[in-house]
């Protein structure tokens, strides 16, 4: 059985994007800071329409924010 | 623990409805083995139960949850969702285990029978299904806040 994850890049983009808080992030996307913190910790997989609000916030394409990992379990 | 406003009303929530079910039942029993519902001392615990209710609810939300609860997040109706849907199922399990009493009791032809209830008691076990019911949306929304 393989677990399957969402894995993402939003902390390293939010620094890069000069240090763009979880809080100002959430404001900017329309969530909570949770589910900004809940995103980066690999626990909450988005909805499309929020992974493409995000990608859009730092200006990159969508892959380069979020990537599909499977990983293979015994 | 980074706990969110929202978190916070579910935990309180969850803790008035097992405080106020726990005094409630109790008082009851202490009465007449839950049967006697009319009279006068049913009427007081049921009188004291409101009282509590609204006291425990002013007081614990103004101590524990000054910080106002943000707009719901689509993370949020998911987590509400998946409580929603445990609670349901609860209730049905419940209210087919009391629908399945009454049938084998007083409609079915069948030669054994459940031990015979009153309508007094049979209202209690639905007070407790829902109290489950509500025990049960409110602990599967804390876990998921966790989990997710």
């Amino acid at each position: 059985m393989a677990k399957q994850t969402i894995e993402n890049d939003i902390r390293k983009l939010r620094f890069a994007k000069g240090e763009m808080t979880q809080a100002q992030l959430a404001a900017v996307v329309g969530v909570t800071r949770q589910t900004i913190l809940s995103l980066e910790a690999c626990k909450y997989s988005p909805s499309l329409e929020l992974a493409f609000r995000i990608a859009t916030v730092f200006e990159v394409p969508l892959e380069r924010v979020f990537r599909f990992s499977a990983t293979e379990l015994d | 623990m980074d706990i969110s406003a929202r978190e916070k009303n579910i935990w309180l929530e969850l803790l008035i409805t097992i405080g106020i079910s726990v005094y409630y039942f109790f008082k009851t029993y202490q009465l007449n083995g839950w049967s006697e519902v009319a009279s006068v001392e049913m009427g007081l615990v049921v009188r004291n139960v409101i009282f509590i209710a609204i006291v425990a609810t002013v007081i614990l939300y103004t101590l524990f949850s000054r910080q106002p609860e943000e707009d719901e997040d689509e993370r949020d109706k998911l987590i509400k969702a998946k409580g929603n849907v445990c609670a349901y199922y609860c209730l049905t399990l419940c209210c087919v285990f009391l629908v399945g009493h009454i049938f084998i009791n007083e409609i079915s032809m069948l030669p054994s029978r459940l031990p015979e209830v009153d309508g007094a008691f049979l209202a209690h076990l639905l007070l407790i299904a829902l109290m489950l019911t509500e025990v049960v949306k409110s602990s599967t929304q804390l876990v998921a806040y966790r989990k997710h």
